[in-house]
């Protein structure tokens, strides 16, 4: 396998007045091309910080990146090529309707009018919104709207496309749905890297795991290594175990003896 | 050419945005009539006298009506940017290749538009009022109006990334807009201010703005003030893009 994205000492801090808010503290990732990279870790823990930096939002303090050969500092423009994001929040425009903003994102990357409504077109009926193309996000329900913002995000055919909890707020159904869009598009060829905070989600989906907790990554390994890992004989530990095991101050094990 | 065409993709995003928004439409459309029914009337007393112009007490006050048009046309912008950023459209736009100059223009155009639209208005329907129109001088104020815009415009974009809230913003867009206006003349003019007044108005965009489009809209105009004026908000403008541009660019944490 191939990689397609590196890190080495990825650091940030917000300065908010005289406090400094360590977000990202010393981050080493390695992703390979055509897998769900799931990225865990508690509120705050930086995922969002991790992920803003990696998109080129964000200037990190210090640390080396890497997306497909592409140095984050000296060719941004090539990894914003790239890429796709889906931000917490979303993207989607509440004065457009799904077409007009799939067209202008498609324009944004530079396609013709024709290719743009092609490509639009495309995603409308890969991702069930066909019903929505021609109404605005204010009378969409949450599954919608986070599927049109999915939408935005790959307009570009992204080589790897991050997703920041793109299933918060779903029911059930429209979280599995998601589930299977995000297989679909991996095996399509298209790397996923994506936060959740459902650990059912993240067994379920990712090829591999990282763990991340107060600005660094604890644990690496596929979702199946973690759990054995820490099972003892006759007891199958959960995502959730390992989890609760190696963030925060909650500490299992502590606790018990 | 990626600039252009994408300064014409978010321009018309931002122009079907406002025109999709029937508030603003309306708003942008009676404010200049506004001003002009409940002020005008009040202008007859002033007729003769000099300090108003020899002319037209109209052609005096309507140059400052159009450029507070200008100042709050471009000054409270930025609010609409905080909620685009509060949906996470910008930051959808920073992750694309597209030209961040043109993210921050196809806004910045569309208020100018909206401004431009509304001096428009106001002058047409003062001259049944009986505003006296000279066609070389409306040409030399428009630039000078969509320069004005332009720079509130820009710096209230500005503010709104640095600030990212509205209980930020409000304070500071309405601490600037009161001072800015009365250090301009746009009621009276400067000459009846003291001197410590009058020093403190060269440092105000908007009181060069004021007097090249009051001696532009006058039967005498004054070559030498059109230039001061130009000769202000042509680096201005260059200035406050520079920093708006910059902000857009680096990080939006
Ligand atoms: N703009 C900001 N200014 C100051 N501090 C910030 C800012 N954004 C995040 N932080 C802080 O940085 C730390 C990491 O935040 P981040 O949003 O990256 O966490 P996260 O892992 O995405 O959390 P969540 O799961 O809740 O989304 C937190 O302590 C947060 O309070
Ligand atoms: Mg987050």
């Amino acid at each position: 396998m191939s990689q397609i994205l590196y890190t080495s000492g990825l650091q940030k801090s917000y300065k908010t007045g005289k406090e400094t808010i360590p977000a990202v503290n010393g981050v080493d990732l390695e992703v390979f091309s055509g897998e769900i990279f799931g990225f865990l870790g508690p509120n705050g823990a930086g995922k969002t910080t991790t992920l803003r930096m990696l998109t080129t939002l964000l200037q990190p303090d210090a640390g080396e990146v890497s997306i497909c050969s592409y140095d984050l500092y000296q060719q941004p423009e090539k990894i914003r090529e790239v890429i796709g994001y889906v931000s917490q929040s979303g993207g989607a425009d509440k004065d457009a309707t799904a077409w007009e903003d799939l067209i202008l994102q498609a324009r944004l990357y530079g396609m013709s009018k024709r290719e743009a409504a092609a490509r639009a077109s495309d995603l409308l009926a890969a991702l069930g919104l066909e019903s929505i193309a021609d109404r605005r996000p204010a009378t969409y329900s949450g599954g919608q709207k986070r599927r049109l913002d999915i939408a935005i995000g790959m307009i570009n055919r992204p080589k790897i496309l991050f997703l920041d909890e793109p299933t918060t707020g779903l029911d059930p159904h429209s979280r599995e749905q998601l589930w299977d869009e995000v297989r679909k598009l991996r095996d399509l060829g298209t790397t996923i890297f994506l936060t959740t905070h459902y650990m059912e989600e993240a067994d379920a989906l990712s090829d591999r795991i990282a763990i991340m907790d107060q600005g660094q990554i604890v644990l690496t390994g596929t979702p199946a290594s973690l759990k054995d890992a820490i099972s003892s004989s006759g007891t199958q530990a959960s995502l959730n175990d390992v989890f609760l095991q190696h963030t925060g101050r909650y500490n299992k094990s502590a606790q018990i003896a | 050419m990626t600039f252009l065409s994408n300064l014409q993709l978010f321009y018309s995003r931002k122009i079907r945005e406002a025109l999709r928004n029937p508030a603003f439409v309306m708003m942008t459309l009676t404010i200049p009539l506004l001003y002009l029914l409940l002020f005008a009337p009040m202008l007859k007393r002033f007729t003769g006298m000099a300090e108003f112009g020899s002319t037209n007490v109209l052609n005096f006050f309507l140059p400052g009506m159009i450029v507070v048009l200008a100042v709050f046309g471009g000054l409270f912008v930025g609010f609409g940017m905080i909620d685009e950023i509060r949906q996470g459209v910008i930051e959808r736009f920073r992750v694309t290749p597209a030209s961040r100059l043109a993210l921050l223009f196809g806004a910045v155009l569309r208020d100018v538009t909206s401004v431009m639209v509304q001096a428009i208005i106001i002058i047409a329907v003062a001259i049944p009022f009986g505003l006296k129109v000279n066609i070389p001088g409306l040409l030399l104020i428009f630039p000078l109006i969509a320069m004005l815009t332009a720079i509130f415009s820009a710096f209230s974009y500005a503010l709104a990334l640095i600030f990212k809230s509205e209980d930020a913003l409000a304070p500071i867009t309405q601490g600037i807009s009161m001072p800015i206006t009365l250090l301009a003349g746009f009621l009276l003019p400067m000459s009846l201010a003291p001197g410590w007044l009058q020093v403190a108005a060269h440092f105000n965009p908007v009181y060069y703005a004021i007097e090249a489009s009051r001696t532009l809209m006058s039967d005498h105009i004054d070559a030498q003030v059109v230039m001061e004026a130009y000769a202000f908000l042509i680096p201005l403008l260059g200035l406050v893009s520079w920093w708006a541009i910059r902000k857009f660019k680096t990080v939006i944490s």
